[in-house]
């Protein structure tokens, strides 16, 4: 079943059943490729931030990082690297670098 | 109250209609708010202080409504902080900022292209207790992208009366202003209403319940239109992103230095004529020296430059309003953090090449205290529009009108080495501290997490309202502070005259001779003449005045019938070598010679101390550079 971007309002009907995702493993967003559609599953924390990782996971919830929310990279820098673009379901879009990303730990979907 | 009423109305009701009443104007930044605020108060802000905190405190009245007072709180994401800013909005809300009380009611300006963090925003603020009303934004930008949603069914299950608002267009916020005469009735007609605070409000728990919600309320969703992804592509790409962000930068150096020229050679011809006009009508004497040398001469220096600081203040404009500027502050993330600052200070160090003053209150976004100040501390060395008049004065003076591989003016590239020279300056000084402050304190990494924001069509009456704003402001800046100041200026130029038995020009002999020629000797290792150091001292109050300062110094000082009235250009042209006016355009790249760029440091780092410092070590940049660039200038071109 392919999975649209279009921002699904009704979580139980539109959105990808957890049997289309089984076999995807959790890792974090920082792991996935430009585009390929994810769902997030939580958010840990990292403690390379120190005593600000439980404000910054609040603010990323906050900005609408939850778990079952659909995500995906829209841009990388050059060769890859840090900072990265990503889009919400919603089309709200935001501006992480690497550290943030290894907090939003999601599945990839694919399509089958 | 007047005694004689004859309808018995309840005290209470009459004191309540015409109480005071503050409704707050809450929403996330680039939702719209500030548009909004324009509309329901005309565009009066006044801007006064918190107690205690360097954030801008802006209010005005209600059009229509002289005791109703908007709050424009900063831009939050939500009641549970990360900066400065973000934190003054919520102890507002809260009731917790010394000397301000809790707001009457609130105006939450929603994003409609964002719905769903807009709702969970709300049912945060709901939890405050206070009567809301909302005004959806943006609702033509999510109209054009599919969302039809019913704004009825939202104010139903939220309780709270929503509004459809498009806050740019001029009748786009009329049911808002309706409905915000009925929150003022309500809240005029009630008792204070008890506040309740609802602590753990979990994220989650909010989102879903906004997911609810909007699946009844909502019959289309919208979708990010192809042209806009298809956009971020290109803008966000890591190598034809920077490439477009070189390209306007390009544009806007080429604009502000080449396209305003006939229009500052058309001022410059007309201050000339206004002084030969004045000259020929005025008779001899000190009235004429006056207004010809000393305010003609002074202003007129100064008004030439409208054209290229309105040029650069549009194209800043255009950038902030569409959008863009966060695109440019994600490709440049990484090159930042390397001088130990990030894509947050991007903004503030762009505001910086227009003024430094509101770039560095502009840094109270960044939430890292150790970039916040390093951006305040480098920032004086970016490129002010106020160095533009010295800069241009001088590369006309003395380098050449030629053009070099064909297609490039020597002229222009003087000026864009003095560009980038401060630029790099910027960065290395930012380098520095970062590897001095490193090794001592641990470095735990810090978030970047700025918004992308849609795409919007840079809005003209915003623009040219800002626009006006700020040209308005420089034009009575000078006729204010820069009049004054050569009035002044004049004044020491000119008394006491010269001795009957003088043998030097007269202007040896006055205060601001005798002055110049008192600190002569701190600036003759690098080249300054006494007239220059005479012009540094009111060029304190604004850059700009340096040029008009030397403007009224020359002009009094000029030795017979012919050297009164010629432009500055020619006369700097025959009296400076090319080693002192290098000297002093290195001088003038690091120096910090604004006092209100040094005030407001002052007032926004809080210290005494780091304020002297920045100040300290930009002097003796200043110093060195311009030494350097003098004894080398001078080995190769002569003294």
């Amino acid at each position: 079943m392919s999975v649209t971007l279009s921002p699904s309002y009704s979580t139980t009907t539109d959105a990808p059943t957890l049997t289309d995702t089984n076999a995807s493993p959790v890792c974090s967003l920082l792991e996935l490729k430009k585009r390929q559609p994810a769902i997030i599953d939580e958010i840990v924390a990292n403690h390379r931030f120190g005593e600000i990782d439980g404000a910054i996971s609040q603010r990323l919830k906050d900005l609408g990082f939850l778990p079952d929310t659909l995500v995906h990279i829209v841009a990388k820098g050059l060769f890859g690297k840090p900072p990265y673009a990503v889009q919400l379901s919603t089309g709200a879009q935001f501006s992480l670098r690497a550290d943030e990303l290894m907090k939003i730990k999601c599945r990839a979907i694919t399509s089958a | 109250m007047s005694s004689s009423v004859s309808i018995p109305v309840p005290i209470q009701q009459i004191k309540a209609s015409t109480a005071p009443i503050t409704l707050a104007l809450v929403g996330a930044p680039n939702c719209g708010k500030t548009a909004t605020f324009n509309v329901l108060t005309g565009s009066k802000a006044k801007v006064a202080n918190y107690s205690g905190v360097t954030v801008d405190k802006r209010s005005a009245a209600l059009l229509g409504h002289s005791n109703v007072n908007i709050l424009d709180l900063p831009g939050t994401y939500s009641l549970k902080t990360a900066s400065l800013d973000e934190e003054v909005t919520r102890k507002v809300l809260f009731g917790q900022m010394p000397g301000e009380s809790v707001p009457d009611g609130i105006i939450f300006v929603a994003d409609a292209t964002n719905l769903r963090m807009s709702l969970r925003m709300l049912l945060e603020l709901k939890s405050l207790g206070l009567p809301i009303i909302v005004a959806l934004n943006l609702s033509d930008v999510a109209h054009s992208r599919g969302l039809v949603v019913d704004e009825a069914i939202l104010s139903d299950e939220l309780g709270v009366p929503f509004v459809k608002t498009v806050a740019i267009k001029r009748k786009g916020c009329e049911p808002l202003m309706r409905l915000a005469g009925e929150l003022i009735e309500y809240i005029s007609g009630s008792d204070k209403p008890i506040h309740f605070f609802d602590s753990d409000s979990d994220t989650h728990t909010m989102y879903q319940q906004a997911d609810d919600i909007l699946s009844r309320a909502v019959t289309s969703a919208q979708r990010l239109p192809k042209w806009h992804e298809r956009l971020d592509q290109l803008t966000l790409h890591p190598v034809i992103g920077v490439v477009i962000l070189l390209m306007i930068l390009f544009v806007i150096f080429q604009a502000v230095y080449a396209w305003a020229a006939p229009l500052m050679d058309s001022i410059e011809w007309l201050v000339g004529s206004v002084g030969t006009l004045l000259m020929q009508w005025l008779p001899d004497g000190i009235l004429q020296s006056l207004i010809v040398d000393g305010i003609v001469a002074g202003v007129g220096s100064v008004v030439v430059f409208v054209p290229q600081i309105t040029l650069l203040f549009l194209f800043l404009l255009i950038l902030e309003d569409s959008g863009y500027l966060p695109r440019a502050a994600f490709l440049l993330d990484n090159l930042l953090s390397k001088v130990g600052l990030s894509g947050r200070s991007f903004i503030p160090l762009l505001s910086g090449f227009a003024c430094a003053v509101p770039a560095v209150m502009s840094t109270r976004t960044i939430p890292s205290h150790k970039e916040r100040l390093m951006a305040i501390a480098v920032l004086p060395m970016l490129t002010c529009s106020a160095r533009l008049p010295i800069y241009a004065l001088i590369i006309a003076a003395v380098i050449p009108s030629q053009t070099v591989l064909g297609i490039f003016n020597l002229q222009g590239i003087t000026l864009f080495i003095l560009y980038v020279a401060g630029t790099l300056s910027a960065a290395l000084v930012s380098w520095l501290f970062k590897r001095f402050h490193s090794a001592k304190s641990e470095s735990s990494a810090f978030p970047l997490l700025m918004e992308l924001p849609t795409y919007r069509m840079p809005n003209v009456k915003h623009i040219s309202g800002e626009l006006w704003d700020k040209v308005s402001a420089f034009l009575r800046k000078a006729g204010t502070v820069i009049f004054t100041l050569s009035v002044v200026l004049w004044v020491l130029v000119t008394f006491p005259s010269a001795p009957a038995n003088a043998v030097g020009p007269a202007i040896d002999y006055s205060f601001a001779g005798m002055l110049g020629h008192l600190i002569e000797p701190i600036f003759a290792p690098i080249g300054f003449t006494w007239q220059m150091c005479i012009s540094l001292i009111p060029g304190l109050a604004a850059r700009e005045v340096v040029v008009a300062a030397l403007g009224t110094v020359y002009a009094v000082g000029g030795v017979g019938d012919e050297a009164i009235n010629q432009t500055l250009i020619p006369i700097i042209h025959a009296q400076w070598g090319l080693a002192t006016a290098f000297a002093f355009l290195a001088f003038y790249v690091y120096a910090p010679m604004c006092l209100a760029t040094l005030a407001v440091i002052r007032r926004e780092t809080k210290s005494l101390k780091q304020t002297l410092a920045i100040t300290g070590y930009l002097f003796v940049l200043a110093y060195t550079m311009a030494w350097i660039v003098y004894r080398i200038t001078g080995q190769i071109f002569g003294f």
